[in-house]
C-alpha cells in the first residue's frame, strides 16, 4: 500500500517528538512493541497523538479492530492515511 | 423521562474523603454527567479556599467511572474495577471552589482492549474550569476481585522504612528527603495517610491524581515562578500500595520551542508513572491563551 510521504512524516514526528524515539528506528517494518518497545498504554497514547497531531476522529465503532490489530510502523501509516483519506473524501 | 438521579456512591467503589461528586445525573452509551459540591473540607482545599487544580482530573475520573457502574448496573453487573492510567492534553482554566456546585461530563471516545479513552469537563458557577483526555484500564469483574493486585503492583504493602528529619509534607507523605538542585525527593506514604481510607477502603492504592499533585506541588517548592497550565501527557503503568517510599525525579525539557517540565515516580527500581507538564512563568493570563488548539 502506498501512502503519502507527509504521513510517514507526521507519524514519525510524533513518535520522535512524544516518545522520545531515535528517527533511526523509524521504518516501517519496525515493530511496535519489540522493536520500538511501547507498551499496550503507549499505543493508546500514540493513537490519540496522531488523533490530534492529524485532525482526524477515530470512530468508536469502525476504528477499533483495525487499531487493536496494528503491530509495524507500516500499519501505523497505512491506518492513518486511510482515515485522511476519508477525511478528505468526505469535506470534498 | 424522569431525570436521572444516582448516589456515586452505588456506582463507584471510592468513598470519603475520596467520593467527590454527589450524583449521576445524566447517562447514555457514550456520555455520563455528574454534580457534586465541594466540600469545605476537602481533601484537595488550599487555604484559598479553592481546590488545588489536579482535583479537576480526579472529576472527570470518577465521573467516567460512575458512567461505567451505572452501564454495569443495567447489565446487571456489581460496581467494577478501574484504574486511571493516562491523562493527555488536560489544561487547567481554574480550580474549583469550596462550597460551589460543580458539574462534570465525560464522554467515552473509543477502546482498545481493556484500555479505554475518555474526554472530559469540568464546569463551575462561573465557567470551564479544566477540560482533557484520561485513559483507564476497565477491568470487567465486579469489585472487590476487581481490586486485587495488578501483575504490575509494587509497593509490597508491609514494607516499612525508618522515617528520618521531614523535610514537610505532600498530601500526608513525609517528604524525607529533598535535592531541589538536582530534582529529586522521596516521599514516605504512611497506610494512614487519610487518602487511602477512600482509595479504596479494602484495598488501598495511591490515587493517580495524588502523584499528579505531589509533582506539581514539588515543582512549586522548587520553581516558585513557574506554573502549570497543562498536563500534557501522563502514565500511570503501575498501581501504589502503601505503605511505600516513593523516589521523584524531575528535568526540563524545551520541545519545539514549549517549556516542559518531565517528572517520574519510582518505587524501588520501578518507574510507576511518567508525567510530563507545560510550564510557564506565573502570570494572571488564563491558560493556554494564544495556544493553537
Amino acid at each position: 500500500m502506498m501512502v503519502r510521504a507527509s504521513t510517514e512524516q507526521g507519524v514519525n514526528a510524533v513518535l520522535s517528538r512524544e516518545f522520545e524515539i531515535d528517527e533511526a528506528n523509524l521504518v516501517p517494518t519496525a515493530n511496535l512493541y519489540e522493536d520500538l518497545e511501547l507498551d499496550s498504554l503507549d499505543a493508546v497514547d500514540l493513537v490519540a497523538a496522531l488523533e490530534r497531531q492529524f485532525q482526524m476522529k477515530i470512530d468508536r465503532h469502525k476504528d477499533e479492530e483495525t487499531i487493536r490489530q496494528m503491530r509495524t510502523l507500516a500499519d501505523v501509516y497505512g491506518f492513518v492515511d486511510t482515515k485522511l483519506g476519508e477525511k478528505t473524501s468526505q469535506s470534498g | 423521562m424522569p431525570p436521572l438521579s444516582v448516589p456515586l456512591a452505588e456506582l463507584v467503589p471510592h468513598r470519603p474523603p475520596m467520593l467527590w461528586l454527589d450524583h449521576l445525573v445524566e447517562y447514555s452509551p457514550d456520555q455520563g454527567r455528574t454534580i457534586g459540591v465541594v466540600a469545605a473540607k476537602h481533601l484537595f482545599a488550599e487555604a484559598s479556599g479553592m481546590l488545588h487544580p489536579s482535583a479537576s482530573i480526579e472529576l472527570v475520573a470518577q465521573t467516567a467511572a460512575a458512567h461505567e457502574g451505572y452501564q454495569r448496573r443495567l447489565e446487571d453487573k456489581g460496581v467494577g474495577g478501574g484504574f486511571l492510567v493516562g491523562v493527555r492534553d488536560f489544561v487547567f482554566w481554574g480550580a474549583p471552589e469550596c462550597g460551589d456546585t460543580i458539574e462534570v461530563v465525560a464522554r467515552r471516545r473509543w477502546s482498545v482492549g481493556p484500555v479505554s479513552v475518555v474526554s472530559g469537563q469540568v464546569t463551575g458557577s462561573c465557567g470551564l474550569l479544566a477540560e482533557g483526555e484520561l485513559s483507564f484500564y476497565l477491568d470487567d469483574r465486579a469489585v472487590p476481585e476487581a481490586m486485587q493486585p495488578r501483575p504490575q503492583q509494587i509497593g509490597d504493602g508491609t514494607r516499612q522504612r525508618s522515617v528520618g528529619v521531614s523535610c514537610g509534607d505532600i498530601m500526608g507523605g513525609i517528604i524525607i528527603g529533598e535535592n531541589r538542585d538536582a530534582g529529586r525527593a522521596e516521599l514516605f506514604f504512611e497506610r494512614t495517610c487519610p487518602v487511602f481510607c477512600g482509595h479504596f477502603p479494602s484495598f488501598p492504592l495511591l490515587p493517580a491524581v495524588v502523584s499528579v499533585r505531589i509533582c506539581m506541588e514539588l515543582l512549586a517548592r522548587w520553581e516558585s515562578d513557574l506554573e502549570v497550565p497543562r498536563v500534557l501527557h501522563a502514565k500511570f503503568g503501575e498501581a501504589i500500595q502503601p505503605p511505600v517510599t516513593i523516589t521523584v525525579g524531575s528535568a526540563p525539557q524545551i520541545v519545539e520551542a514549549q517549556q516542559r517540565r518531565r517528572f517520574w515516580l519510582q518505587v524501588d527500581d520501578n518507574k510507576a508513572a511518567d508525567i510530563a507538564f507545560e510550564v510557564r512563568q506565573r502570570s494572571t493570563a488564563r491558560p493556554g491563551e494564544g495556544d493553537q488548539r
